[in-house]
């Protein structure tokens, strides 16, 4: 499958380790980039907030030069701002007929507005790309648990965006299982990381990154998984400034690096630090298979013990029952002297009792319980 | 030859003060056909008819054109008059319309008289036209048949059983009582719902002249008014309800269980089950995707322990066909899937989200928890509630635009009924508004602030669990701050959606729908429980949102309709329906198609065509059904179907009188 | 129009365009087909309020704008109107529940075939007024007639036509009464 890639200005610099992942990543599966010759800014961030028209005006100028160059062929903006902006425009230009021949002035160039604009996710989607990577995955990274972030851009405007549930999305983290990782169910998968907030209200800024992080570590995940430049580099800078104020409250610092989707499975497919570019990382992030064997060790100790809790409350649980038993019988068999028929009927009914506790890892608990209840 | 005569009133002075009505009538004398014309000072009074009568008699005339107010204030006279007084069929009138659209609009006389002679020779040359036309009976079936059995479909069947007319109440569920059984109370004055439905579903189940048909379908209905021919599904029971006792030995012995539907998934109950200790019928039935015998042919547990043996694994479903004066559409409502359209919201992954009804079920003392507070996860008592109002409602991106009006009176409820229970909780409500129209509603709500619930104007934006909570975030709209409530359990306000069934229903009457899917009434101010398709009538939710007592009203209000109809035994059709020249029929059947009562059928006749006999496809109206509107005459194409009383001669006429 | 004398006779005065010969005024006649439930009783309304308007306009009264045939329309304009309302329930209002909507469907389509013969689509307007909206009713006659007035009496749309095969009101012919009662004692 072929893009035209629209790389975005943070490939080259903040987000370096997405490109050399991404363009690993997408040889291994069969994506071919061709770049945008003398692609533009796309105006993220502030050509929208002060003009819609310069805001549609500047990724159509690209969009143009990507038809012009590659005829319908998809267009690919791994950067989530890159990408949201671009699949705006051309839904601007694909509802309404006069906005598309007035940007086509403004760019002057011909534009049809018929290439599908796609985000990073979105090429390795196809069932047969994924099997693809998957082949390829020699080094898989068992045990690590991600929480996949998502980010603002990404799935916003949900009727634009719409490749995936705005509220719920999932495949990420379906991209994620393919380097062997686990992803992790949390709750702040498309919050904003609040990056635009750093420089003006660095207060609030600071407050959502760290409810982000916060939240992932709540739900037990080992790494964040991103998709989008500016996430990653607000996500992986302020992590120590989280760190330093949890210090000062006397919680715990937190170790949870940021990683680009892509690295992990570039990580996963054998790739060296310099191919991936998980050694340009803020926090410290060149070791996913360490990361990913504690974790998986931590995992087994805590399975482990959990079992062994439960041996011992069955055990403790049956004693109570024998003992109570054994109280029961004794005055009736003193009182009737029937105590073996009593004793034999006991044990029947004491077992269809103890089913539901047998059930619960299968069904949920809620079901349980409510078993329980009835 | 025709014999008009034509009647010219002066209307007091309300018509002659703006229109010569003497030069009127000089007019109307040497119109065609028009063998006598005069003026009248009061046409509609007793004199003034009597005159009428008494010229058609003298002047031998055949039909007659008043001119006068408009004929929607006195046709029914005249023609009444015409039936009474004269041997003129009380069709053959036509009114011209010269005082609320000539005398009253012009001031001005050389303008209101010309244009009142046009509207007079309009009215001679349409009556010209004119045929005889009778309006005939059709006898009603005095049976009726209520679709559905909630409190809407119970009132109903009770009210109109009441006047002593038989009464087919049919219910999808194992029971009837609806959604009302479910609750725990009623707002605003805190009645037991049970105690007070549970009287009225015995009293329905008791009824001598009312047939429960549980588990039950209208899989068909035909005919029109007073003779609707319907066609009742009724699934296998695996139960022979004259043997069994209802002693209930089969469900405690029962070893399939399922989630139990009338606790709103909360709890669990047998395959062999009586969906609730008051259930009417008080028996109980097999869900046969659940019965291990049904299923995997092993059990049989039930069979064995019947002490009447009334277990019957080969059951299978029955249809019957009924004849039916009048049907009362009383399908009621579901809650809106917020799972599905709320994703925020966890879209159904954490337990302890509930949906209002089934906080009803929770707090009620016959639900699962037996009235104590619970919260499903792990059975604690939640210590803070959130209560979000408008999940769906009033949300025509996520939901569905339409306020479904009883929320804000049972989210008080529950407010109410968790701070009283739970003496230490606190309680936010979200709301956009609060809308408490009713007697004592305002009252109620005002109560329920006093009881210490803290209404927040605002939307939650998301819901997520941390450390055991739910947190939920939103907005105070009024203070414009972020808000933010760590929740032990949050009941979600839904949406009301007509039940599924009614999609069904509404396909078998052809009954008509609006885009939110409830039933259309005939007339949202003055026919509000009638629908478009006569004999058919709407009670309850089906017809739109509503709490209870609105319901019961309703219900009442469409029993005394149906009473009223029944009563008489028969109606009188309309005579002013499409006629089809079977000659000119080609039977294309585009009439069919356009007819918005469904009142035209496709239909072999044998004809006699150059000598000769065929058999060929035409289309019938059916005059129980169609309601003249004359859409039909419009599509056809060969100009076989025409409007009696509103003949395309009688219209062509019309114009060719007013120029010539 | 301008020569009523109050002292004559109850007088219908010089009520016909043709008394006065040759120098008679054009007076446009339209012709409205209203539904019998919603725009005849706005109609009605309208006269119980009062309210004026041009006396150029004919109601014609059918049970619903659905059964408004267009043949009826192209009769009308055989016969000499000069322009044609079609009015109904609002959409959603009908009393028959849909037959605005096809009501509307067809004259719209009517409307550009009209067009194409070479008619002014001014003189063919639809309009929904319900029952309460007399003011409605009495704006919508008026703008019809302003606007026919403007556009003159159909022979200008049709050309080929000569004036004397454009039809006269009935009342034409009727001109006669417009003589004082006296003179017309001896007719």
């Amino acid at each position: 499958m072929k893009y035209a890639y629209f790389p975005g200005c943070s490939a080259h610099s903040t987000g370096i380790s997405y490109t050399k992942s991404y363009d690993y990543v997408a040889r291994a599966a069969g994506i071919e980039l061709a770049e945008i010759p003398d692609w533009s800014c796309c105006g993220a961030s502030a050509a929208h907030a002060e003009s819609e028209l310069l805001g549609d005006a500047l990724p159509a100028r690209s969009l143009a030069l990507a038809e012009e160059a590659f005829g319908d062929a998809p267009v690919l903006a791994p950067c989530a701002g890159c990408y949201q902006h671009l699949k705006s425009a051309s839904a601007h230009a694909q509802e309404n007929e006069e906005l598309r021949a007035q940007l086509e002035d403004i760019i002057g160039r011909p534009w049809a507005a018929n290439s599908y604009v796609a985000n990073g996710l979105e090429p390795f989607l196809p069932q047969e790309v994924q099997e693809s990577i998957s082949a390829r995955v020699s080094w898989p990274l068992n045990g690590l648990k991600v929480a996949c972030y998502y980010g603002c851009a990404l799935l916003r405007p949900a009727e634009v965006c719409a490749f995936d549930d705005d509220e719920q999305p999932h495949t990420m983290e379906e991209l994620v299982a393919l380097s062997g990782a686990q992803a992790v169910e949390w709750h702040f998968k498309n919050e904003c990381c609040g990056a635009s907030h750093q420089v003006t209200v660095p207060s609030l800024g600071r407050s959502m990154v760290r409810r982000i992080f916060e939240n992932a570590y709540a739900n037990g995940a080992d790494a964040i998984a991103c998709a989008c430049p500016l996430c990653m580099l607000n996500l992986d800078m302020r992590e120590a400034e989280v760190n330093a104020a949890r210090v000062k409250e006397g919680l715990p610092a937190l170790d949870i690096p940021v990683y680009y989707f892509t690295e992990l499975l570039a990580t996963s497919m054998g790739a060296n630090q310099e191919e991936s570019g998980i050694g340009q990382h803020f926090h410290p992030a060149t070791n996913p298979h360490g990361r990913a064997l504690e974790s998986w060790q931590r995992q087994q100790g805590v399975q482990k013990a959990a079992a062994e809790a439960e041996r011992a409350a069955k055990e403790a649980q049956r004693k109570a029952r024998a003992a109570a038993r054994a109280a029961k019988a004794k005055p009736k068999a003193d009182a009737e002297g029937k105590a073996k028929p009593k004793a034999n009927t006991t044990p029947k009914n004491a077992t269809p009792a103890a089913k539901p506790a047998d059930n619960t890892a299968p069904t949920t608990a809620k079901g349980t319980e409510q078993e329980v209840i009835a | 030859m025709s014999r008009i005569g034509v009647f010219v009133c002066h209307c007091g002075t309300n018509i002659a003060a703006t229109v010569d009505v003497q030069a009127v009538a000089d007019a109307a004398r040497l119109m065609p056909n028009v063998a006598y014309a005069t003026t009248n000072k009061y046409t509609c009074s007793d004199p003034g008819q009597q005159a009428i009568a008494d010229a058609i008699k003298e002047h031998e005339l055949d039909r007659i054109v008043i001119a006068s107010c408009s004929p929607r204030m006195h046709e029914q006279t005249f023609r009444k008059m015409l039936a009474e007084k004269t041997s003129i069929n009380p069709y053959l009138l036509e009114i011209a319309n010269i005082r609320e659209q000539c005398s009253w609009v012009h001031k001005d006389k050389a303008v209101s008289t010309p244009k009142a002679i046009d509207l007079v020779a309009m009215a001679v040359a349409k009556v010209d036209t004119d045929k005889n036309l009778y309006t005939s009976t059709i006898p009603v079936n005095r049976k009726v048949l209520v679709v559905g059995a909630g409190i809407a479909g119970i009132q109903a069947a009770i009210d109109v059983a009441d006047a002593g007319f038989p009464v087919t109440l049919v219910e999808r569920n194992p029971s009837i009582g609806g959604k009302m059984v479910k609750l725990d109370k009623t707002f605003p004055t805190m009645d037991c719902s049970a105690c007070i439905c549970t009287p009225k579903m015995s009293e329905a189940g008791n009824h001598p002249n009312i047939t429960i048909k549980t588990l039950s379908e209208v899989e068909k209905v035909t005919g029109y008014i007073g003779n609707f021919e319907a066609t009742i599904r009724e699934r296998a029971k695996y139960i022979d309800y004259d043997l069994c006792t209802g002693c209930g030995a089969c469900e405690t012995k029962c070893p399939s269980k399922t989630t139990n539907e009338f606790d709103e998934g909360l709890s669990l109950r047998k395959a062999i089950y009586k969906p609730f200790a008051q259930a009417v019928p008080s028996k109980p039935t097999i869900d046969a995707k659940t019965c291990r015998k049904l299923t995997e042919g092993k059990c049989g547990v039930c069979a064995k322990i019947c002490p009447t043996g009334a277990i019957r694994y080969d059951d299978t479903d029955r249809t019957t066909t009924e004849t039916f004066g009048a049907i009362i559409l009383a399908t009621g409502y579901d809650l809106i899937d917020w799972t599905k359209i709320y994703g925020e919201y966890g879209g159904g992954r954490y337990p302890d989200i509930v949906t209002g009804l089934q906080f009803e079920r929770l707090v009620n003392a016959s639900g699962p928890t037996e009235g104590h507070i619970q919260r499903p996860s792990d059975h604690a008592e939640p210590k803070t509630l959130a209560i979000i109002k408008c999940v769906g409602s009033r949300d025509p991106h996520k939901g569905v635009s339409y306020c479904s009006r009883a929320c804000c009176m049972y989210s008080a409820k529950h407010a109410h009924q968790y701070l009283d229970k739970v003496k230490d909780g606190r309680c936010f409500v979200f709301y956009m508004d609060v809308r408490c129209a009713g007697k004592g509603y305002d009252e109620f709500y005002m109560n329920t602030l006093h009881d210490g619930a803290v209404y927040v104007r605002g939307r939650v934006s998301k819901i997520y669990p941390e450390n055991g909570k739910l947190v939920c975030m939103g907005e105070d709209t009024l203070s414009g701050q972020v808000v933010r409530v760590d929740a032990d359990m949050v009941v979600l306000e839904t949406a009301m959606v007509p039940n599924e069934g009614a999609s069904q229903i509404a396909g078998v009457l052809n009954a008509q729908r609006g885009p939110e899917g409830f039933f259309t009434e005939a007339h949202p101010k003055l026919r509000p429980v009638k629908t478009n398709t006569a004999g058919v009538y709407l009670a309850g939710v089906a017809q739109g949102p509503k709490d209870i007592p609105d319901t019961v009203a309703q219900a009442g209000a469409a029993a005394s309709k149906v009473i009223g109809l029944l009563a008489r035994g028969q109606i009188e059709s309309n005579p002013m329906i499409v006629q089809v020249d079977n000659a000119k029929c080609s039977g294309c059947g585009a009439c069919t198609d356009i007819c918005p009562y469904g009142a035209i059928e496709l239909t072999e006749v044998s004809l006699r065509e150059n000598s000769r006999k065929v058999t060929r496809t035409v289309a019938k109206p059916n005059p129980g059904l169609c309601q003249g509107c004359g859409a039909c005459t419009v599509a056809c194409r060969s100009g076989a179907a025409d409007l009696l009383g509103f003949t395309n001669e009688g219209i062509m006429r019309e114009m060719e009188a007013l120029l010539r | 129009m301008n020569q009523i004398t109050e002292n004559t006779t109850p007088a219908v005065a010089d009520a016909s365009p043709a008394s006065n010969g040759a120098a008679k005024e054009w007076q446009p006649k339209i012709l409205a087909f209203c539904c019998n439930w919603c725009t005849y009783a706005g109609a009605d309304l309208a006269g119980l309020n009062r309210m004026e308007y041009p006396a150029d306009i004919r109601l014609l009264r059918v049970p619903c704008s659905g059964r408004v045939n267009p043949q009826y329309v192209l009769k009308a304009y055989q016969n000499g109107v000069d322009g044609v309302l079609v009015c109904g329930c609002h959409p959603g209002d009908c009393h028959y529940a849909t037959g605005n909507y096809y009501a509307k469907r067809r004259m719209l389509v009517y409307k550009r075939l009209l067009e194409y013969l070479g008619l002014e689509p001014d003189r063919f307007i639809v309009r929904w007024i319900s029952g309460s909206e007399a003011g409605k009713f009495r704006d919508t006659v008026i703008e019809a007639t302003e606007r026919i007035r403007e556009l003159g009496p159909l022979s200008n749309d049709l050309p080929h036509l000569a004036p004397e095969d454009i039809p006269h009101p009935i009342s034409a012919k009727f001109e006669w009464l417009a003589t004082p009662k006296n003179a017309r004692e001896g007719l």
